[in-house]
């Protein structure tokens, strides 16, 4: 039974340096059950800090973290709800994929008849059933990525840490890896989903975490943070003539273009369609720029996602 | 317990799909047997096996010199050829030979035990064999009063040879005065009237038979002293090649686990780092003693290595394999990288091998470096594995070197944990 609104991940004023370097700065968040949870931040932010700290692999100079109320993940028993897709691919290229697979789910505690069906499940959803028996090291980019998610699946966890699970990754198998995540999000599992690309965060995440030098700037839904941070859509006209009197149109109109920055962008594209027709011109091209958590960074920030 | 076993059959199934790791692991030392076996060929097989390489050139052609040169030739301590002088010389100068013997002309008419010179006898001895001069002069020294013994041994030729002697004594190459002949003809003559009367065992008793006795006493028993043959030296040698070509694979492994990302997510796993370091342990433990088993195993069948004591070579096998188990722990944790580790783990594991006797056998080694190679895991896991082989060591003979080796693994397993763990998490 699936309790929307409640806490899976709790992270409490969490601060961990490694020597000089504050990699995080007091970060609180409460991740809920069934959500896909975006970190989002340039590199060095601090996603992976964060993913190690709720994996229990580094532990943390301050602050706390829960998971599922069962404790700390410092607590190998509470490991065991978490499945973990490191940014890395971690492999073993000597094993085959099935291999892998059936090795990380051993170390879950899966035997038997148990293991080899969950085995055969999560390759086959990976697409990797028929390259099963082949060595890991002879697989694709994507393949090797999918077969990562793979081998983080097996035990079934109800908590999945992803780790940029997109990084290096051909367009097809982005695309595959975006249906892994829908649909485990259709299965109630909770995902943390960390990534410098605010389109795939916009694309699947339910919450985005906005980071940068281990701080949250901004948390909230896509929606809400391109709302509350992201600044005026642009409308952009291009006119069939060059209007006798621009005037009578709304906006900055230089020779045949127009440019609206709106809150609003459909009503004052339909105002200047309007005025235009008044003018007699007709509208060539129009284009809407609506902002995105690109921008939400850029202005939290006034950097780039994706500069260094 | 069940995740341990996970963890060390994972690393065995890679370890047995490396093809070139194999070899280093088992391929490399059976080469390194067979090299040492053939290159120590003879050590062991018989007191024959060291024994002084020597010409005879016999000058004088008699009896009693044929006789001499076949006593030497009988001689356990030396490996007697008859040549020309010539050629004997040659060979000494090239150093296929230790030494020559010359035995001069009138050896066999020399009347030299009555008065006189001694029968003439020569050496030349190989410049670079300095120290096996003094002990070829005692074997032909000892050779002689043989000879002599031979000689006299029979009444009956003793008393012809006094009365050659007497014959001899009235020549003028004797070279005597007249009041000295007297005396030996006398001398000669009471000799060979006692000869004619004593009975033989009085004879045979005297004094010139066995002037000086030297008897050998046991080192160990007959069986267990000595290795049967160059193979029970070489395969231990090539056996602790073999554990150190294990003990690097696995510290190379675990940094390649912690550069490729699977030891981080191994971590994310439900086991305690402790775990994870013990079943890579675990798996380097078994495929340490394994090879040695395998090692010992093809040792028997091919070149029939001995093992005296089953126990004692089980114990062996346990310590050697815990004590580089803890050394790979140790080098794994001290290299970042996996070049790095490789690096350590190389460096250490020849050095000790060169001090240790895995190299050149201890017993060819000047005395300070044998005092250093006490320092050297390599001295002690071939001592304990030769104890169990050849050297018939019992449990508390055996417990020194397995007491070192297991020492040493727990104080290397322990440095290389708290290393490690301070390295993964920062």
């Amino acid at each position: 039974m699936r309790y929307p609104d409640r806490a899976m991940i709790r992270i409490d004023s969490l601060r961990k340096a490694f020597g000089p370097l504050t990699a995080l700065d007091g970060v609180s968040l409460e991740i809920r059950e069934g959500e896909t949870f975006g970190l989002l931040g340039p590199n060095g932010a601090g996603k992976t800090t964060l993913v190690h700290c709720l994996g229990g692999v580094l532990v943390p100079d301050a602050g706390a973290v829960d998971i599922d109320g069962a404790g700390s993940p410092d607590d190998p028993a509470v490991r065991r709800r978490l499945g973990v897709a490191p940014q890395m691919p971690a492999l073993y290229g000597m094993l085959t994929g099935e291999e892998n697979v059936r090795f990380f789910g051993r170390l879950y505690g899966l035997s038997g008849a148990a293991l080899a069906e969950r085995t055969r499940e999560v390759l086959d959803r990976a697409g990797l059933l028929e390259r099963a028996r082949d060595r890991a090291d002879a697989y694709s980019g994507g393949m090797k990525r999918r077969l990562n998610l793979a081998c983080a699946l097996v035990h079934d966890p109800p908590i999945l840490l992803l780790d940029e699970p997109t990084v290096g990754v051909d367009p097809q198998s982005r695309l595959r890896l975006f249906e892994d995540v829908a649909r485990l999000k259709g299965a109630g599992r909770t995902v943390v989903y960390t990534t410098h690309a605010m389109e795939e965060a916009e694309r699947l995440c339910d919450r985005v975490a906005i980071l940068d030098r281990g701080r949250v700037l901004a948390l909230g839904t896509p929606e809400e943070l391109i709302e509350r941070h992201g600044g005026p859509s642009i409308v952009r006209a291009t006119l069939d003539r060059v209007p006798a009197d621009p005037s009578v149109l709304p906006g900055r109109v230089s020779g045949t273009s127009v440019q609206l920055e709106t809150e609003r962008p459909f009503e004052a594209l339909a105002r200047l369609a309007a005025a235009a027709e008044a003018a007699g011109i007709r509208l060539a091209r129009v284009r809407v720029d609506r902002p995105d958590l690109e921008a939400v960074f850029l202005a939290l920030t006034g950097r780039s996602l994706r500069d260094d | 317990m069940n995740a341990l076993f996970v963890l060390a059959a994972k690393d065995l199934r890679i370890l047995a799909r490396e093809p070139w790791s194999l070899f280093w692991v088992l391929g490399f030392p059976l080469v390194l047997a067979l090299l040492f076996g053939f290159l120590y060929e003879g050590v062991g097989e018989g007191p024959r096996a060291h024994a002084l390489r020597l010409a005879v050139v016999d000058e004088d052609g008699s009896l009693a010199s044929a006789r001499f040169a076949d006593r030497l030739a009988r001689t356990e301590e030396l490996q007697v050829e008859r040549l020309p002088q010539e050629e004997a010389r040659e060979r000494v100068r090239r150093g296929t030979l230790s030494a020559y013997v010359v035995i001069r002309r009138g050896y066999g008419d020399a009347p030299g035990f009555f008065w006189g010179e001694c029968p003439p006898l020569a050496v030349g001895v190989d410049p670079a064999r300095g120290a096996e001069k003094g002990f070829l002069q005692g074997i032909l020294a000892r050779e002689a009063l043989g000879a002599m013994e031979e000689r006299f041994a029979d009444p009956e030729t003793l008393r012809a040879e006094i009365r050659r002697a007497r014959a001899a004594l009235d020549l003028p190459a004797a070279g005597l005065d007249p009041d000295d002949r007297a005396t030996l003809g006398r001398f000669l003559e009471a000799i060979d009237r006692f000869l004619g009367e004593a009975r033989d065992h009085l004879v045979r008793g005297l004094p010139w038979r066995d002037a000086m006795r030297i008897e050998s006493l046991p080192v160990a028993p007959e069986t267990a002293a000595r290795p049967r043959s160059s193979f029970e030296i070489s395969f231990p040698q090539a056996i602790l090649w073999a554990v150190m070509g294990c003990a690097s694979f696995f510290a190379v492994s675990l940094a390649v686990e912690r550069s490729q990302g699977t030891l981080l997510r191994l971590r994310f796993a439900p086991l305690g780092h402790a775990r994870i370091l013990a079943g890579k342990s675990l798996a380097c433990l078994a495929a340490c003693a394994a090879v040695q088993l395998l090692a010992v195993a093809f040792g028997r069948l091919a070149f029939g290595v001995r093992v005296l004591s089953l126990s004692g070579l089980l114990g062996a096998v346990g310590a050697t394999a815990a004590g580089f188990t803890g050394l790979m722990m140790l080098a794994a944790a001290l290299g970042r990288t996996e070049q790095v580790t490789g690096a350590i783990a190389s460096s250490v594991f020849v050095l000790s091998a060169m001090i240790g006797g895995g190299a050149v056998p201890l017993m060819f080694m000047p005395p300070w470096l044998q005092t250093l190679s006490h320092a050297s895991p390599v001295r002690w896991g071939i001592l304990a594995l030769e104890g169990a082989v050849w050297r018939g060591f019992g449990p508390v003979e055996m417990a020194l070197p397995c007491g070192i080796l297991l020492g040493l693994g727990l104080v290397g397993f322990a440095a290389g944990f708290v290393l490690s763990r301070r390295l993964e998490h920062g």
